[in-house]
């Protein structure tokens, strides 16, 4: 502490700056050198000799006994020996016996066998010549992978067969989003399936999927996907490039990617969106945007994203627009008040008390007669209490949830007013800004809303109204200087576009959004027409009246 | 680096300066005593006397509406004596435990002594308070502010807000004049027009109504801001009709052809121009008024002779004639004061003359000749139409 | 360089920035009842005004006023200029602050001191500084819809609520003759309409300059006819005698609304409008001083100054007046005769002037 402060104030002799660099590039030095570990290491080639590479694999994963190695006699002839190697729950038994140890242990049929072991091998298993691998590092990766590699004797190439079947969750509803109408399939844990999902959506060539593999003990996979024919090179290429200079150790979840690639790290509101659902994520993918899945992970990460889109549920567009753009301003209107409203209460009673009508400040008067807190303790008492019951509801067991709720409705409910720690009126207006927060549709908004209302709760009770709106000022500032891979965070209200905001304030029929959003893929194209003039079925209406 | 320097000794400067303000500007509000309505008198040697209704804030909020109503539990009344407003407010608040909050008064009254004596000073400090507002009502009473304010009705805990309903519906029937701190002080600083205010009393205790209730009774005229005279019932509806504020409310009056006949007004409006004829000035005082006739005492058949309506209307228009003449005679004979605003209209119609005739107006006002003219319409006879009987 | 911006957001801006405290003043109080009269006439003169700023942007398109004043008049006499209009901005951004505490503090919050709600505001226009001018103006483009907006509602409030609004009170027109009262009412020209100077410094922003003269004239009517019908509000609401003896004929108006009997106490909506309207003027006159200062004295990173700025015009705020009745009348004498009127309108024309000699001397030998 003491050196901070010298350092601060004082010129630092160059001495201890040089060893403060010093440290740094030496802690960065064995970083890397942990990492030239892995990637610049020289090729190792299997031996023909399959001893030498069964020793090889058994020293490399000693002290792993899910690591399996059978050996067998490729068509039952004692001089061809083979082993195979792969990790035991990855692959059912079954499935590898019938397709490959059965095949290649059978003896052939015709007598043309094996001029060259490795041609009946690379025939019978389907595998190329290209596909073989000749380097041990890839050899152990691949078995690290989950995937089934046979050594032949005699052969200084390894085959892979990929029959892995990891233990994965079924396709299922997701919990987080519940729709009124609409499918609910949700991503589950594997990768593959939930590429597949969205190419059950999308069926175009245009669909690309670009893969990485990030992380360097967890190799996990990371799939990009877009419309090429639609999203906008300049982001895709951006997107791309992010994600290539993510140097990590591990990725297990979906915000360690996130965390890396976001614009505006130290922001309380996100600027990359997350969904588990596949029509929403095909729909994102239509407008342009492009979807990042990651592997063991059952969400998917779609960026660049804008404001409007955490208020809008795909509900929205499976419902008539006139329900669904009333249901987008009541979320709105949630959104504000949840934020403000125990702010503006706490303000206009400890400062603006000429604000309220009379008949209010009468019964807030009578009702806070005994109170012994002032509001804004008060206030920020009851937000914590509803906080602190939050994290209980997420971490409470099943078995537990009867008495820990009724604990719960008596800490907040009627005893309280009764002892006399707090009024009615704040318990109302704190319960009702809490249950508004929950109307917002996704989760990444709301946590930070509850945090924000106890900033904003804290300036108004310190400033009064101009704290209040001081600080929602400062939070739309904020908001408008976001930027998300380079779209404007609030477009189009930000930079106002007129023609875009047909899909933010109200859900415009689906006939009517014809064209592209402009503000995410920067071109002025059609996507659909309008609703054709002559229905067939109208048509039949009039010449029927007529 | 040095830019690091420069933020942190700025950031402690703000930091501080912050601090400084978090104490002292909080005004909680269980600690508020909220003033509901105001009473000013003046005492003999002079002095002002402040009455105040104030709210209990000590009642808790459970009252099943009981049987004695809240016999004086919901509101306390306090008074001081001092040398202004603000020493007798400050003598008053002695024995307060908590500060006096005005955001929510709702009506100010004023005692006949004191407004006798002029109250240009105490509205000008009403109007420097930023608390009150400029549309408070301000009532003269022709007796002691305090008994209006002291006043405790039986059926409804909080007297004020009775007040308060009380003002608003009589302004519709036209009984009294528009009387708000706004128009008070608009007609204070200028020089021709007369301010006129409301009055309220004590009704008196009869054998039906033990209890007391107030009542609106009339106008108090102002000359500059001293009291100089009243006027009833009959004339302030005079008044009002030239302001063209009479919504509603009946008229009525004996005709030889129809008997005794009520109307109830609908609507009405009025147009006062101002012209001159060389010297003299005379006004113009155009009225409009629709009605619905309710009692008529001669037998009509009103589908058959739809003229009849015609005539009635033109009965109508000589008793409300009659009511406004009543006014301006009572205003230009006995008092000499403009209540009206016709030296704003002769200002309107005719600025250049106006900047002359401004200083004399005292002694033009009670001999410009005024004309009044009155078109009413009966719109119907309600929802009969031959007379029943 | 900054962002260029859009022609919509040049307009929303410009109009924000006297919209925000002139309407909390009753202009023209000499013209008495026909003061919105004479601020409709006054929007010539304004457009005359900034037509001047405009050509001297013509000659150097890709200038401030404060790296062209150099050009214009020379090292030292333009350097001293420049320096002159940066004192100026900071000058009237404390000024604008001290308005804003002032009325709050008399009005809505008396036992508040002004530093503190005056390091409240100051705070957050810092914050939206640093956040860069882009985001300024992307917040007028919000805000100015909904400002227009508010207007309209007080319109429709104050019609609905019977017996406020007297149109008599307007009459009679042109009581002592057009051009007196045109005459007597000269201040207008330097404010409101004068205080768009500050856009001198980032008119080369704009993405679409050949547009600038439109957007400059249609800026200047409306904000003429925003500013008039608040002065008809006002003398129809309050009284030509009241709007002139209130320090606050806005708050005023806006409490004698009462309709339905529960649209009561809208006192709320003055608050929120005055934060809002005076962080917009006060980041934007700050912006302008600190984007001058980083022009003259050559500054790399100018989001670095805009701390240091806002604490000395917080303070500058305090120091330059000790009452608010002195701060409006140095406002309304001392400020209008020696600052406003050399600054806004003699030097511009005789830079104008320079700029035109000079220029068109350089063309002569090419023609």
């Amino acid at each position: 502490m003491f050196n901070f402060i010298k350092k601060l104030f004082y010129k630092t002799d160059k001495s201890s700056e040089f060893q403060y660099k010093d440290i740094a590039t030496a802690i960065n030095e064995s970083f890397n050198n942990t990492t030239n570990n892995s990637t610049a290491s020289k090729k190792i080639t299997p031996s023909t000799d399959i001893e030498k590479n069964k020793r090889y694999i058994t020293t490399v994963f000693q002290k792993c006994s899910d690591i399996m190695l059978r050996e067998l006699n490729i068509t039952s002839n004692p001089n061809y020996k083979a082993v195979c190697i792969y990790i035991a729950n990855m692959i059912p038994t079954e499935l590898m016996e019938d397709t490959v140890l059965r095949k290649l242990t059978q003896a052939p049929q015709d007598s043309s066998f094996p001029t060259d072991i490795k041609t009946y091998c690379m025939s019978l298993l389907g595998v190329a010549e290209d596909d073989m691998l000749d380097d041990m590092n890839k050899i152990v990766d691949a078995i690290v992978e989950g995937e089934l590699v046979l050594f032949v004797n005699g052969i200084n190439k390894a085959f892979t067969v990929d029959i892995k079947r990891p233990p994965a969750r079924a396709v299922d509803i997701p919990p987080t989003e519940s729709v009124l109408r609409g499918p609910r399939e949700g991503f589950n844990e594997s990768h593959g399936t939930n590429v597949c999902l969205v190419r059950k959506k999308i069926k175009s060539p245009n669909l690309k999927t670009e893969g990485f593999k990030i992380g360097k003990e967890t190799k996990t996979n990371i799939t990009m996907m877009y419309m090429s024919n639609i999203a906008n090179k300049k982001i895709v290429d951006e997107v791309r490039n992010r994600i290539n200079k993510i140097d990590i150790d591990s990725v297990l979840g979906a915000s360690y990617i996130e965390e890396y690639i976001e614009d505006n790290p130290f922001s309380i509101f996100p600027t990359i969106f997350r969904t588990e659902k596949p029509d929403v994520a095909a729909g994102k993918i239509l407008e342009g945007r492009i979807v990042i899945f990651v592997d063991t992970i059952p969400v998917a990460l779609s960026v660049p994203s804008i404001f409007g889109e955490y208020f809008m549920s795909p509900d929205d567009y499976y419902l008539r627009f006139y329900v669904a753009t009333l249901n987008r301003w009541v979320r709105m209107l949630a959104f504000v008040l949840s934020l403000a409203l125990p702010s503006a209460y706490v303000s206009l009673i400890t400062y603006h008390q000429e604000l309220l009508p009379t008949s209010l400040i009468i019964s807030v008067i009578r009702g806070r007669a005994n109170i012994p807190f002032p509001p804004m303790f008060e206030a920020l008492f009851m937000v914590t209490t509803y906080l602190v019951l939050q994290e209980a509801d997420v971490r409470m067991p099943k078995t537990m949830g009867q008495s820990v709720s009724i604990v719960g409705g008596l800490v907040v409910g009627q005893a309280a007013i009764n002892a006399g720690i707090v009024s009615a009126h704040m318990i109302i207006i704190v319960a009702f800004s809490a249950v508004a927060s929950l109307a917002v549709p996704t989760v990444e908004l709301q946590l930070p809303l509850s945090y924000a209302r106890v900033l904003l709760l804290i300036l108004g009770g310190f400033g009064g109204m101009v704290g209040l709106t001081c600080g929602l000022i400062a939070m739309i500032m904020h908001l408008l200087s976001l930027r998300s891979f380079g779209v404007p965070f609030l477009a189009p209200v930000g930079p106002l576009k007129p023609s875009e905001l047909k899909d933010i304030f109200i859900r415009a029929p689906l006939w009517s959004l014809k064209k592209l959003p402009k503000t995410i893929t920067w071109k002025d194209s059609y996507r659909r027409k309008g609703r054709p003039a002559t229905n067939p079925i109208t048509q039949e209406n009039k010449e029927r009246q007529n | 680096m040095l830019w690091k320097k420069i933020l942190l000794c700025f950031l402690t400067i703000s930091i501080s300066f912050s601090a400084i303000g978090c104490s002292g500007n909080k005004k909680e509000i269980q600690r508020l005593f909220i003033v509901l309505a105001l009473g000013v008198d003046s005492t003999p040697d002079d002095r002002i006397e402040v009455t105040m209704q104030l709210l209990n804030p000590n009642v808790s909020g459970q009252q099943t509406g009981g049987t004695d109503g809240a016999s004086g539990r919901d509101i306390i009344v306090l008074s001081g004596i001092g040398d202004t407003f603000f020493d007798a407010v400050f003598q008053a608040s002695k024995s307060m435990s908590q500060v006096q909050h005005f955001g929510h008064t709702k009506y100010i009254v004023i005692g006949e002594t004191l407004a006798r004596k002029g109250i240009g000073d105490l509205v000008d400090s009403f109007i420097r308070i930023e608390e009150f507002r400029l549309n408070t009502p301000i009532l003269i009473t022709k007796g002691k502010a305090l008994e209006i304010v002291k006043l405790q009705t039986p059926k409804s805990p909080i007297p004020a807000i009775v007040v308060e309903n009380l003002f608003l519906r009589q302004e519709m029937i036209g009984y009294r004049p528009f009387s708000y701190l706004l128009d008070f002080e608009n007609s204070l600083t200028n020089d021709t027009t007369s301010a006129v205010l409301a009055v309220i009393n004590t009704s008196k205790p009869s054998e039906d109504t033990p209890d007391k209730t107030f009542v609106m009774s009339g106008t108090a005229v102002f000359k500059k801001d001293k009291l100089a005279g009243y006027l009833t019932d009959k004339e302030t509806r005079g008044l009002q009709w030239v302001n063209g504020k009479v919504q509603v409310g009946s008229v009525t009056f004996v005709s030889e052809e129809f008997g005794k006949v009520s109307c109830e007004i609908v609507k009405s409006s009025s147009k006062v121009k101002a012209i001159m004829d060389g010297d003299k000035i005379s006004i113009e005082i155009n009225i409009k008024t629709t009605s619905d006739v309710r009692r008529i005492s001669a037998k009509i058949d009103p589908v058959k002779q739809p003229e009849i309506l015609d005539r009635i209307g033109k009965e109508q228009s000589k008793a409300i004639k009659n009511e406004i003449e009543l006014a301006l005679n009572e205003s230009k004979d006995n008092l000499g004061l403009d209540i009206f605003g016709f030296g704003e209209a002769v200002h309107r119609n005719y600025p250049k003359e106006w900047k002359k005739l401004q200083k004399n107006w005292d002694s033009l006002y009670p001999n410009i000749e005024v004309k009044v003219n009155v078109d009413s319409t009966i719109r119907s006879t309600g929802l009969s139409n031959k007379s029943a009987k | 360089m900054e962002r260029k911006i859009s022609p919509y957001q040049l307009f929303a801006t410009m109009f924000i920035l006297p919209y925000g405290s002139a309407v909390l003043f009753f202009l023209a109080p000499d013209a008495k009842q026909d003061a919105w009269l004479v601020i409709l006439i006054y929007i010539l003169p304004g457009i005359l005004l900034q037509l001047v700023h405009i050509g001297i942007f013509k000659y150097y398109p890709n200038d401030t006023l404060v790296s062209y004043m150099p050009k214009i008049w020379g090292k030292y006499l333009g350097i001293f200029f420049s320096i002159l209009y940066i004192l100026y901005f900071e000058y009237l951004s404390a000024r604008v602050l001290r308005d804003f505490t002032g009325l709050i503090t008399i009005s809505a919050m008396p036992q508040a001191s002004r530093i503190f709600i005056g390091t409240l505001l100051i705070l957050t226009v810092t914050y939206g500084i640093t956040t860069g001018f882009e985001t300024i103006c992307r917040a007028a483009e919000i805000l100015f819809p909904l400002m227009i907006l508010g207007l309209i509602i007080a319109y429709v409030l104050l019609f609905a609520t019977k017996n406020i609004l007297v149109f008599n009170r307007l009459l009679p027109i042109l009581e002592d003759g057009l051009i007196t009262e045109t005459l007597k009412s000269w201040k207008l020209i330097a404010f409101p309409f004068g205080e768009f100077i500050a856009f001198s410094m980032l008119y080369r922003t704009l993405n679409e300059p050949q547009k600038i003269k439109k957007i400059v004239s249609w800026v200047i009517v409306t904000e003429g006819i925003a500013l008039s019908s608040i002065s008809v509000l006002f003398i129809a609401g309050l009284g030509v005698n009241y709007s002139t003896t209130t320090n606050f004929p806005l708050l005023e108006t806006l409490r004698l609304i009462h309709v339905g009997g529960f649209l009561d106490r809208l006192d709320i909506l003055i608050v929120v409008t005055l934060v809002t309207a005076g962080f917009m003027k006060i980041s934007i006159f700050m912006y302008v001083s600190i984007l001058g200062t980083a022009q003259l004295f050559k500054v790399k990173n100018q989001r670095y100054l805009a701390f240091p700025f806002g604490i000395m015009i917080l303070v500058y705020s305090e120091l330059i007046a000790r009452s608010y009745p002195q701060h409006i009348k140095i406002g309304l004498d001392f400020t209008v005769k020696y600052i406003h009127v050399p600054l806004q309108i003699i030097v511009p024309i005789i830079t104008l002037v320079i700029a035109y000699f000079k220029n068109n001397s350089k063309r002569l030998p090419n023609s």
